[in-house]
């Protein structure tokens, strides 16, 4: 019975998270238009929609009379603690990323030596030290202005997370498996115009759908990780801005414009 | 801590607030969304000497954040009054004895509370200055947005700078004290203000003070930029914690000294 309603709580939730997004994607991106053509504020006006998720989660909790616990078992997990060495998951959130980032970078430029270019920062006319402060500058800014990512974080890791493991029971992996998959195909409107991929390649946009599902995957783990151990929503909605913010400074040494990303796969 | 934040949230009026701000926002974004100004009210457009559309409806629909969140800013500056003098009408001090709370919970749940409207207030910032530069045209408005964004953390970290000394000393003083010291300091800023208007060097504004000097600085000093925006939120931060330690000292002995 219990299960059963999880369910229908969850169902509504993705209903929401969805409906709202998509029709937000279809207002806000100019027809026809693909991510590139779009102005930089224009690229940001439709990342609001990274919002939908928390809206979601709020009108389902007011739909299905849940309650607004703040921390806690069945809550928003609003709540932030550094007791008990929590402090270590908020510490991982802002490291993560940049790690995970700079260890993908070198392992581009090992598989792919032509990708390296000492003086391409110089070619922008972008100052170099600024490509140094860059995985600092992300830190800060992805805490400070966290609202968008911690929109998308307090739908799907403070809702639709806890309702999957409760569904699945002790089974964590597919549940982990299903919350990536559900993750990743709501951002397909946007990996449709070009977001993430561009729009030159080949399967175009179902390999890039693909390819999103398996990163949500990926990082949905990561976060999900997070989240749990710190019973906070914070760390992923730290970890996920920080993410977004590309805290790399290996990328002022990386032309990719040298090379074909398919001659190079 | 949950009661307490609460508390502080009624008695700011924060419903109404958020029921402002939220309206405010849907306002601007239907007023940009559906009368981006340079397509619909032709009359407001022109073109300059090199065929580049200007609008003075963009820009002054650039301009109105700036005046929305000068605006939030006073009414949180309001804040920090406010949930103290409320707490001290209704003796708050009495009622928490019989708590079973820890003794900095009332202090923090002050500092969470203002430090937390921070954050909603510049987040909302973020929202209305993406709207303003996503639907408009002019280059000049979109110039004043790019200033303005990279504008918010300096100002913000500024903004949680004379909150961690405000409540320090409301916290610390009460209220009629730290009114007191409010005003000397105002008043004293005013005087000093009016003195440099009367015998100091005005040439400065005419010779210094253009917008165009400081987008040129900004355009040719981008390392500095991104060092402001990165280091005045951590210091400013940094600062608020210091004060909220101090505050938690300087308080427990008041309240032992009450007992």
């Amino acid at each position: 019975m219990t299960k059963k309603k999880d369910l229908q709580r969850l169902l509504i939730f993705l209903g929401y998270a969805f409906g709202l997004t998509w029709l937000f994607f279809l207002v806000a991106v100019p027809m026809g238009s693909t991510w590139s053509e779009m102005t930089t504020y224009r690229q940001s006006f439709v990342s609001l929609g990274m919002l939908g998720p928390l809206v979601a989660h709020i009108l389902t909790r007011l739909v299905t009379k849940e309650g607004f616990k703040l921390s806690g078992k069945d809550s928003m997990m609003l709540g932030m603690s550094f007791r008990d060495r929590k402090w270590v998951y908020f510490l991982l959130a802002l490291i993560l990323p940049w790690v995970i980032l700079e260890l993908g970078n070198a392992v581009a430029i090992l598989l792919c030596p032509d990708l390296l270019d000492l003086n391409y920062a110089e070619s922008l006319g972008v100052d170099t030290k600024i490509f140094l402060l860059q995985p600092l500058s992300a830190m800060v800014s992805g805490v400070i202005v966290s609202f968008a990512a911690f929109g998308e974080e307090g739908g799907w890791r403070a809702y639709m997370m806890p309702k999957l493991f409760k569904l699945f029971g002790e089974k964590k992996l597919p549940a982990l498996i299903i919350g990536g998959i559900i993750w990743g195909l709501w951002h397909a409107p946007l990996t449709c115009i070009g977001h993430n991929y561009g729009t030159e390649y080949p399967g175009f946009p179902f390999l890039g759908i693909l390819m999103m599902c398996i990163s949500c995957i990926l990082l949905g783990i990561i976060l999900s990780f997070l989240s749990e151990r710190s019973g906070s929503v914070w760390p992923a909605a730290f970890m996920h801005a920080v993410f977004n913010a590309h805290p790399t400074a290996l990328i002022g040494l990386m032309n990719d414009e040298k090379i074909d990303p398919v001659k190079a796969l | 801590m949950g009661g307490l934040l609460y508390n502080a949230f009624v008695s700011v009026r924060g419903k109404k607030m958020i029921r402002i701000s939220g309206i405010v926002t849907i306002l601007f974004i239907l007023v940009k969304r559906i009368f981006p100004g340079w397509r619909v009210i032709t009359r407001y457009v022109s073109y300059d000497k090199n065929g580049v559309m200007t609008s003075d409806l963009d820009i002054l629909l650039s301009l109105l954040p700036a005046v929305l969140i000068i605006t939030a800013l006073d009414v949180v500056n309001i804040w920090n009054s406010r949930c103290i003098e409320s707490d001290e009408k209704n003796k708050i001090r009495t009622y928490l004895a019989a708590l079973p709370l820890g003794k900095n919970a009332y202090v923090a749940s002050k500092y969470v509370f203002i430090g937390i409207t921070y954050f909603v207030l510049l987040s909302l910032s973020y929202v209305w200055y993406i709207t303003a530069g996503a639907f408009s045209i002019d280059a000049y408005a979109i110039q004043m947005i790019d200033i303005s964004m990279s504008l918010l953390m300096p100002v913000f970290s500024f903004a949680l700078l004379i909150s961690a000394e405000e409540l320090f000393l409301f916290l610390v003083l009460g209220k009629k004290k730290a009114m007191m010291i409010k005003v000397g300091v105002c008043l004293l800023l005013g005087i000093a203000f009016v003195g440099w208007l009367l015998f100091g060097n005005l040439y400065i504004i005419e010779e210094g003070f253009y917008v165009d000097k400081l987008v040129d600085w900004m355009k040719t000093h981008t390392f500095e930029v991104v060092l402001i925006q990165i280091l005045s939120p951590v210091i400013s931060l940094l600062i608020y914690f210091g004060s909220y330690k101090l505050c938690c000292w300087f308080y427990n002995r008041k309240e032992r000294d009450y007992d």
